[in-house]
């Protein structure tokens, strides 16, 4: 393979260039249906050819660089349950997976309701990134270190597919398959998210660790779903990311957490089971000695902001 | 009134903040065709054959062109123009593209033109090269030894380099009560300015003249390089012109073999060819910095005070000499190795080496940031090894004030400051003796808190050949031509409040121009933080040397004896009347164009310097580091727009603190591959990494120049990276941390922080 300079598009119109060379796009297809099973119909056709396109954050970046080259791109934007944020009546939240980050922080209710699920998903790219990137999009991306699905796995969001089959629901810790593939079948687009109704004393929270202060790859992110009861976890969830080749729900230390006041004992086990949990690579952002005893430093601070969160709700 | 002083508005910044600049890569013409390179993907191969039939013949294509055509065309290489008096210096020389082999990743091999970028990129994708991989080395400390490079550099060294009294030093040393030794990895550092490289060329063949057209610090080194070298052209035959220009900081001083190919590519297709980088082949292709293994040492007596100091450095130089790349090591590092502190004798012996890595360079400071990085780190650690105050240690070997002039073991003579009054005005802004209640309030809150001072003193230099011309233009303008360069700095505007104020005419009035070898006189361009002192004081005398041929135009028309004639506020008087003739009217009448000359005649050295400290509060559970606090007081002399230069120290600081907490250069180690080539992993700090940054200034004139004024550009970064680390080596000296090589990244400082402390290396991570 050769390196040359990647594609890009000629100077702007100051330059008076007339010769056309616009972003080179000549084999790539672009729809962009109405409805979901218009776009199903599309995507499934084009087979492994085919992208879905959200906000583009990833996709656009990866196209530039090279690395996929798509012969048709499926714009989902248009379809209304994709970009809908629907608040039930019992409190419940179900959120279209092309919502953007800008658009979910806007909602009036959500991030009251869910501020760990909203921190996440708001900490992926800049300000100007917010304004595209999606919550389904940051899951089919399947980057280990999405900021996003730690928190949506700790909240245990429910994501609706749809395919060629039907509809069908699967729990988000189950849409990776590991770094870059998805458990998604042929044909299949994730269409929203399911929050469930959380009771009274419930919050959550993510911290993620990064070498700088804004828009850097996760070293390890760490969402914690908590419900306190008169100063008793009663229930949790925690999700662990970029320490493994997919996001990890850590049963272990929710245990070991459920039940106690979160005491010193508590939390030492929480993030020794995070630690233990742990199964990350060594590369230039961590090595695994770091990311694995990180993974249980952000665990216990982000029980900490939980569950002062749960106890002002 | 003069504006002398004053941060008046930028005469630049309305174009520069609605877009309206005028970069190289917004005005290339519309039916220039486009390069596009083929690069290698090796760090070191032998390039065994180059398939280019299936580009020549893709849509759209013009030519294709490798090193077997440069040769046939009859170009030359590239060749380093620098050398080191006294000492050999191997230059391989650079073929403008690769020949028989190819010794960094993304060194060009050929370059296709086409219609339009789109075809050139399509065409290089159908190039075929074979590669015969090589064994590489990119790792400075590994060179010497390493994968042999060039046939002609036995152990990959380039040249063996000294400078000192390495007898007086070696006793000193033999008879000291306190010897100090560090080993320090100064990390290498890509430039990664908002502006990227990038040329477009034209070819009139009517006339056998080329037309290049590319961001610079001065387009006549550029343009001497190519014609001497490459195309064995008169100068004269080749005009470079340089634009708006985003960010250079020293890489920008030199040639380039896309500079050479964009200008035979034009001449081989009739076309203007245009190229502009992309950000990967930036990173790839740009020259590098820093880079150097140290170890260095420091001979104090029981007192503290310093004996004698000795340097032994391996500096990377890449795969080729760049152009001013030998002299950056060596005489740019040893030339303020003593800093502000009375050291009685030095050594420095450097070995510049080759590697399989991208050129290095200039960038800002340009060695001395290097040599001061040492010192400022060897004194803390003394301090700390005698129990000494460290603030206190450098006040015991500060150069007082009556001891100026002072010529320093470097051979420098400092000639004007005040060094213990930047400590105690620092020390005094940063609240020293409040530090030891800030570090228990922050032990409270489970942080660990450090503070790191440091010196920093800059030698102007930079190229001194300078002839500035003044022209009072009939239309009212003042103009006045520079081989000097703004990259961003602001030069139009401090040139333009010097202009006024010498010669009474209003700013707006005053056209600054640079960048067009057609115009300006030859010079040496900007670089060594001199541009205002060399194009100011030369711009003066042009002026005062316009208004004396004024003077005699003036005489005759009002029909006087010259000396009759006084000059003031844009006018000659008849003195002892009201009788008077403006210069512009007098430009209008006259028969030749009302011009002068000057040559700059001054001296160009200057000896800015400031005391900069730092706050930082480490996080020892993730070893996250804060910056809460950063100030830097400095001397530079008479300021002429207190804004700008503010805006120069706090712009060189976060280049300094951005080397010491988050960018580092790296290749991996197997495959020479450059494994930081966008900005997710080349980490530059974001504004949000940034502290606020307190400057203060304390000024003390230097009479080496008429303007009083000391060199600004280069100094913030000097002062910062030191003064970061020994801030977080402080605030983790109670764990038993000695020195930590920079990035101190929060992975490196909790390394640091485990005990037993591994022997980590993030090279290897």
């Amino acid at each position: 393979m050769q390196w040359s300079a990647p594609r890009n598009d000629g100077p702007s119109q100051a330059a008076g260039n007339t010769t056309g060379n616009t972003f080179i796009m000549s084999d790539i297809q672009y729809v962009a249906p109405r409805t979901l099973d218009e776009a199903i119909g599309a995507y499934a056709a084009a087979g492994s050819a085919a992208r879905i396109l959200a906000g583009g954050t990833d996709l656009l970046v990866q196209m530039r660089s090279g690395a996929v080259k798509p012969g048709l791109i499926v714009d989902i934007k248009k379809i209304g349950e994709m970009t809908a944020i629907e608040e039930t009546k019992d409190g419940g939240f179900r959120v279209g997976a092309a919502v953007s980050g800008m658009a979910l922080h806007d909602h009036p209710r959500f991030g009251k309701v869910w501020p760990g699920v909203l921190e996440a998903i708001n900490l992926i790219g800049s300000k100007q990134v917010q304004g595209r990137a999606s919550a389904g999009g940051n899951l089919c991306n399947a980057s280990p270190a999405g900021d996003s699905v730690p928190a949506l796995v700790a909240a245990g969001a429910v994501v609706t597919v749809a395919g060629p089959q039907g509809r069908r629901e699967l729990k988000v810790e189950e849409v990776p398959a590991g770094p870059g593939r998805t458990n998604l079948k042929p044909g299949e687009i994730v269409v929203a998210f399911t929050l469930l109704p959380r009771p009274k004393g419930a919050s959550d929270a993510y911290l993620r660790m990064i070498p700088r202060t804004e828009m850097d790859i996760a070293v390890v992110g760490c969402g914690v779903n908590l419900t306190m009861k008169g100063g008793v976890c009663t229930d949790a969830r925690v999700g662990l990311g970029a320490v493994a080749p997919t996001v990890l729900l850590v049963e272990a230390a929710a245990k070991a957490l459920i039940g106690s006041k979160l005491d010193e004992k508590a939390l030492e086990a929480a993030a020794r089971a995070c630690s233990a949990a742990c199964r990350p690579i060594d590369d230039k952002r961590g090595t695994i000695v770091y990311r694995t005893k990180v993974a249980g430093v952000l665990l216990r601070r982000a029980t900490a902001i939980a569950a002062k969160r749960a106890q002002e709700r | 009134m003069t504006t002398i002083g004053t941060s008046i508005a930028r005469l630049d910044e309305r174009k520069l903040l609605t877009g309206s600049g005028r970069f190289t890569a917004d005005v290339w013409p519309a039916n220039a065709a486009h390069a596009v390179f083929v690069r290698s993907p090796h760090a070191h191969a032998r390039i065994v054959s180059i398939d280019i039939d299936a580009a020549r013949r893709a849509p759209g294509v013009r030519a294709v062109l490798t090193a077997a055509d440069a040769k046939a065309d009859g170009l030359g290489e590239l060749i380093c123009p620098t050398s080191l008096p006294g000492h050999a210096l191997v230059d391989p020389h650079r073929s403008i593209l690769a020949d028989n082999n190819v010794r960094f990743t993304g060194e060009a091999v050929a370059c296709i033109v086409a219609d339009t970028l789109a075809q050139a990129a399509d065409a290089a994708e159908l190039i075929v090269v074979d590669y015969q991989p090589l064994a590489s080395v990119t790792d400075t400390g590994r060179a010497v030894g390493g994968a042999q490079i060039w046939p002609q550099a036995q152990d990959n060294i380039s040249f063996e380099w000294s400078t000192g009294d390495l007898a007086a030093t070696e006793q000193a040393f033999a008879e000291a009560a306190r010897v100090v030794s560090l080993d320090i990895v100064n990390n290498r550092v890509a430039v990664a300015p908002i502006e990227m490289r990038c040329a477009w060329g034209r070819y009139d063949a009517s006339e056998d003249r080329y037309l290049l057209h590319t961001p610079s610090q001065g387009v006549f080194f550029i343009r001497d390089c190519l014609a001497e070298q490459v195309f064995h052209v008169a100068p004269e035959r080749i005009d470079v012109v340089t634009g708006d220009v985003g960010g250079a900081f020293g890489m920008k001083i030199v040639p380039y073999p896309e500079h050479a190919c964009v200008l035979w590519a034009a001449k081989v297709t009739g076309r203007p060819v245009v190229w502009i980088s992309e950000r990967g082949e930036s990173f790839l292709t740009d020259t590098h910095a820093r880079d150097h293994v140290t170890r260095a040492s420091l001979a104090l007596d029981t007192k503290g005070r310093i004996l004698a100091l000795k340097h032994d450095v391996i500096a990377n130089l890449g795969a080729y000499l760049s152009a001013v790349s030998p002299t950056v090591p060596t005489l740019g590092y040893a030339k303020m190795a003593p800093s502000v502190y009375a050291v009685p004798v030095m050594h420095v012996r450097v070995r510049g080496v080759f590697t399989n890595t991208a050129p290095t360079d200039a960038y800002r400071g340009a060695g001395k940031p290097e040599a001061l990085f040492v010192l400022e780190r060897l004194i803390d650690t003394a301090a700390r090894d005698m129990g000494i105050d460290p603030a206190q240690l450098r006040r015991r070997n500060l150069i007082g004030a009556k001891m100026l002039p002072y010529k320093t073991a470097a051979g420098q003579t400092y000639d004007a400051g005040d060094f213990a009054a930047a400590l105690n005005e620092a020390l005094k802004l940063g609240d020293k003796l409040g530090f030891e209640k800030r570090r228990k309030r922050s032990a409270k809150a489970g942080r660990l808190r450090g503070l790191g001072c440091s010196f920093y003193i800059h030698g102007t230099g930079g190229d001194p050949d300078e002839t500035s011309k003044v022209v009072a233009e009939s239309s009212g303008v003042l103009a006045a031509y520079t081989s000097r360069q703004d990259s961003g700095q602001g030069h139009r505007t401090v040139y333009a409040q010097i202009l006024a104020d010498r010669f009474g005419i209003p700013i707006d009035r005053i056209d600054v121009r640079q960048g067009d070898s057609r115009t300006v006189l030859p010079g040496g361009g900007t670089g060594g933080s001199s541009s205002l002192i060399i194009g100011g004081v030369a711009m003066i005398a042009a002026g005062a040397a316009m208004i004396e041929k004024a003077r005699e135009l003036a005489a005759r028309e009002l029909e006087v004896a010259a000396p009759d004639l006084e000059y003031r506020d844009g006018a000659f008087v008849v003195k002892g009347t009201d009788v008077r003739l403006d210069l512009f009217e007098l430009a209008a009448r006259a028969p030749q164009p009302l011009e002068g000359l000057a040559k700059f005649a001054e001296n160009n050295a200057s000896y800015p310097y400031g005391c900069q400290i730092a706050e930082v509060e480490i996080d020892p559970e993730t070893g996250a580091v804060e910056i809460v606090s950063y100030l830097s007081v400095d001397d530079l002399g008479q300021l002429i727009h207190p804004a700008m230069a503010t805006a120069q120290l706090v712009g060189g600081i976060v280049q300094g603190l951005g080397q010491a907490l988050y960018e580092h250069v790296r290749y991996d180690p197997d495959s020479g591959q450059l494994t930081t080539a966008s900005f997710m992993d080349y980490t530059l700090p974001h504004a949000d990494d940034v502290p606020s940054i307190n400057v203060a200034f304390i000024g003390t004139a230097t009479k080496n120049n008429s303007l009083g004024v000391k060199g600004a550009g280069e100094c913030g970064t000097m002062g910062a990276a030191p003064t970061v680390i020994n801030a977080v080596v402080d605030a983790l000296a109670a764990h038993g941390v000695r020195h930590l090589d920079m990035p101190a990244t929060p992975e490196k400082i909790w390394q640091a922080l485990q005990k037993p402390p591994p022997a980590f290396d993030a090279d290897k991570a």
